[in-house]
């Protein structure tokens, strides 16, 4: 018997429609996952089910949880369901704890609310509690506050206040996506491990099918609303149905897939770095990396965050000072280089495609400034002629550049910065998780063209992400970044097949395969 | 489309924007006309009898003025003689030679005041000195305000310390009071003395505001990159970023103007505003308290209509201004 039935689900927004006719069961002591991209309306699904919808979500259908129609709920029996029989765990565990609170503080309080238990016996169960989701020394973090955790303590604080009360039903709604990779696989696999100790049955959401290949039991996947796949764990992996499906199981790089390497034909070092370090207020957040990249080449750097990844990208291309060691660009001290030459040879491509365009300019505007600055270009109508060239060359019309940023999708908006860094005709582009904010079949069209651009250009890049399977698709060489320091480096081939720091290892270990 | 054209689009969607809008722009007009000189124009002459009353008023009010020269009639002079009887009577016979010329009205639309100058023109002409205050001591505010804001906020260090230090300065010193000690130190009364008054006071919201924007905005991606195609600090600062703001700036450029006519009516009101010969909302209520004694009402309604009229549809205005421009509200 299911313990939850959803029946012909329609939820609107205004005109637009966000979920489509979508029916499925979970049945009890078993976990089904959700899979879609952004905008499938796989969130807004979870939402209505404890009733926390927006009020301008308009919703038909049946929500049936254990025969009773959730749909038609008061608001104060959906409060008393809420947390005790059904509890959710969110995205960002630091915006889903409230700060000023201690974190014992907050796991006791829907022991208090729902159970009405007594102070010192609310107090020893979330110990327990704390101590089941694998926080060490659980005695002096229950009067912490978030802040005095780390990002994975935080998410473990959040699921031991999820599963306080015993619910009878978890949804997770991507309780890994902003985690460290390494972070990520412990949390998969204590939600995993609860999910099976307590008979919980569990609705996972998540937009990474890989992720689930562990932990489901059924998979259902969705795309602009409606299900497209539904079915055992073991045969949507094996053998899909749906051609979206395949699409999610092919577009996502894999550690399987071999590049086909750069051709080695000439070796001019483009840019080499020694010992370059940087630190903030005397916190050092870079420890002297040396490195060197050669033209038409990649290399890979790879790092969880706050290791330094982002700083050192930024130093290469002097938008920030390095405060020790040395930069050369073509053999040449960077720091002789007049800035504005500098930068016409350094280009860079930021992560978030939603921050990195000005809201204000429209796409010619933006695409024709750096022309202007840099004295490309006869005149506007030249720069124009330019800009139109490099649009069709990401694989965008015309029409786009009197157009502003909010009218194109993350995807777009991505291509468009790339066209702005190539408007300088650049020797170096870095790359700053430049795929990792876009969904997986966005990221694997921006990575071909990435590929075709430096075929075609002979650009080298310098591709910073935290996704040990993007690197592995885009580099020739490899660096792994911890805490500052360069701590591997070496052709991309051996580093996957033979990693030698145990850094490395613990990172290859933790991508879900 | 642009982000101003979705603005607009959000705008002209709100019913109570717009017809404040279109109320707020009457006003304007109205302030308009009179500063080009094609109405009340003559707003000083002096039209009416002393205290006319608005027509309804009339009859009732003429009854009681009656009575009182019948009575003033029959002073007795206890048989002094009086020495300049005679140059009097000369003086009064040219006078009403003069009064014979033009003929006062009885009543007017709103009344008169104590010369006999006609309200509804005094209050039109007291809509232009108060708008023209406040709209001119907002820009000149917001000016200052948002150019502080932008170097301190975009810069950091130093020269943010400078200005915070002066925002500091000058919001330890109670509002009235600073005020006041600018009105002294210019002197001179006018409408140009006030604009400095309340515009060199004035600027610090407006700054705190645009210097927490540039804050945030110095470190988005967007200036980044805009940094990392070689655009200079100026372009980013005013290219880049000031659009991204000006929807903070324009609110609170509306919202000041509101203020400063405010401030006006309070320190024409406390003798430090504009001049004798310059009317304002300000200076009509300054006169209200020895009217009201005698049950002369009209000047004080007068002004108070126009001005709540103005300062509500404003308000309402600035508020829907806000709707349409927050790109957090989308």
């Amino acid at each position: 018997m299911s313990l939850l039935s959803v029946r012909d689900l329609r939820i609107a927004f205004r005109k637009t429609r966000a979920v489509n006719a979508v029916s499925f069961d979970i049945p009890e002591h078993s976990t089904v996952a959700l899979v879609g991209e952004s905008g499938s309306g796989k969130s807004v699904t979870a939402l209505s089910i404890l009733g926390l919808l927006p009020p301008n979500a308009s919703c038909t259908g049946e929500i049936l949880y254990n025969g009773r129609n959730l749909l038609q709920a008061r608001p104060r029996e959906l409060r008393a369901l809420r947390g005790a029989e059904i509890s959710m765990i969110f995205q960002e565990p630091m915006s889903s704890l409230n700060p000023v609170f201690s974190v014992g503080f907050q796991i006791g309080e829907s022991l208090r609310e729902h159970l009405g238990l007594s102070r010192p016996a609310v107090r020893r169960r979330t110990l327990e509690l704390l101590d089941e989701v694998g926080i060490s020394d659980p005695q002096r973090k229950i009067d912490s506050h978030p802040f005095q955790l780390s990002g994975g303590e935080q998410q473990r604080a959040m699921i031991a206040m999820a599963i306080a009360c015993e619910p009878k039903l978890l949804i997770a709604d991507e309780p890994t996506s902003a985690l460290d990779v390494t972070v990520q696989k412990q949390i998969l696999e204590l939600i995993a491990a609860l999910q099976q100790r307590r008979r919980m049955s569990m609705l996972f959401i998540t937009h990474d099918l890989s992720l689930v290949r562990s932990v489901a039991e059924r998979v259902i996947v969705m795309k602009d609303g409606e299900i497209r796949e539904e079915g055992p764990a073991r045969q949507v992996f094996s053998a899909p149905r749906d051609a979206y499906t395949r699409l999610l199981l092919d577009a996502r790089p894999s550690l399987d897939q071999r590049r086909v390497p750069s051709p080695r034909a000439e070796e001019t070092v483009v840019l080499e770095a020694r010992g370059l370090a940087k630190s903030f207020d005397g916190i050092p957040a870079v420890k002297g990396a040396s490195f060197t990249l050669a033209k038409g080449r990649t290399l890979g750097l790879v790092g969880e965050s706050g290791s330094g990844k982002t700083t050192l990208g930024l130093m290469v291309t002097r938008l920030h000072q390095p405060t020790g060691g040395e930069l050369r660009f073509h053999g040449q001290d960077a720091r002789t280089v007049a800035p504005l030459a500098f930068k016409r040879k350094v280009q860079i491509v930021f992560q978030n495609p939603y921050a990195s365009l000005n809201p204000r300019f429209s796409i010619g505007a933006t695409l024709t400034e750096p022309m202007r600055l840099h004295g490309i270009g006869a005149d506007e109508a030249e720069r124009r002629a330019l800009a139109t060239e490099l649009l069709a060359k990401v694989g965008l019309s015309a029409d786009a550049l009197n157009r502003y940023p909010h009218e194109f999708s993350g995807g777009q908006r991505q291509r468009i910065a790339i066209a702005r860094a190539l408007t300088l005709r650049p020797e170096l582009l870095i790359c700053d998780e430049a795929v990792s904010a876009l969904d997986v079949s966005i990221q694997a069209q921006l990575l071909n063209l990435l590929q075709e651009l430096q075929d075609e250009t002979g650009m080298s890049y310098l591709f910073i992400s935290h996704d040990l399977a993007v690197v592995k698709r885009m580099a020739d060489e490899v660096m792994v970044m911890k805490d500052g320091e360069i701590v591997e480096r070496g052709a991309s081939e051996e580093i996957y097949a033979d990693p030698k720091h145990p850094y490395t290892r613990a990172l290859l270990a933790s991508v879900p395969r | 489309m642009s982000l101003w054209q979705l603005a607009w689009r959000r705008f002209v969607r709100d019913p109570v924007g717009v017809a404040s809008a279109a109320v707020v722009l009457a006003f304007t007009a109205l302030a308009a006309a009179s500063a080009l000189g094609w109405i009340a124009r003559d707003w000083s002459s002096e039209v009416a009898v002393s205290y006319a009353p608005p027509p309804f008023m009339k009859e009732e009010l003429l009854g009681e003025e009656m009575r009182e020269t019948a009575s003033s009639a029959a002073l007795p002079d206890y048989g002094i003689q009086d020495p300049i009887a005679k140059e009097l009577a000369e003086v009064r016979a040219s006078l009403t030679e003069m009064a014979k010329g033009e003929a006062r009205a009885g009543s007017l639309v709103f009344g008169a005041d104590k010369w006999g100058r006609d309200v509804l023109k005094k209050a039109i002409k007291g809509t232009e000195t108060s708008l023209l205050v406040g709209f001119a001591a907002a820009a000149l505010a917001t000016l200052l305000g948002t150019l502080f804001g932008a170097f301190a906020g975009y810069h950091g260090s130093w020269v943010d310390d400078f200005f915070n230090w002066l925002y500091s300065v000058f919001t330890s010193i109670p509002y009235l009071l600073l005020v006041l000690a600018v009105a002294a130190v210019l002197g001179q009364k006018g409408i140009l003395t006030v604009v400095l008054i309340l515009g060199l006071t004035g600027w610090t919201g407006i700054f705190r505001l645009v210097r927490a924007e540039y804050l945030k905005h110095r470190v988005r991606e967007y200036v980044l990159a805009a940094d990392a195609v070689g655009a200079s600090n100026a372009r980013r600062m005013f290219a880049h970023i000031l659009p991204n703001v000006s929807h903070v700036v324009l609110v609170q450029l509306s919202l000041h103007v509101v203020l400063f006519i405010k401030s006006e009516v309070i320190l024409s009101f406390l003798g430090f505003g504009v001049g004798v010969d310059t009317v304002s909302w300000g200076t009509m209520l300054a006169e209200a308290p020895s009217e009201l004694i005698l049950g002369m009402w009209w000047q004080i309604a007068a002004a108070t209509l126009f001005m709540a009229l103005a300062v509500t549809a404003f308000s309402l205005f600035t508020d829907a201004a806000r709707d349409a421009l927050d790109p957090r509200l989308q």
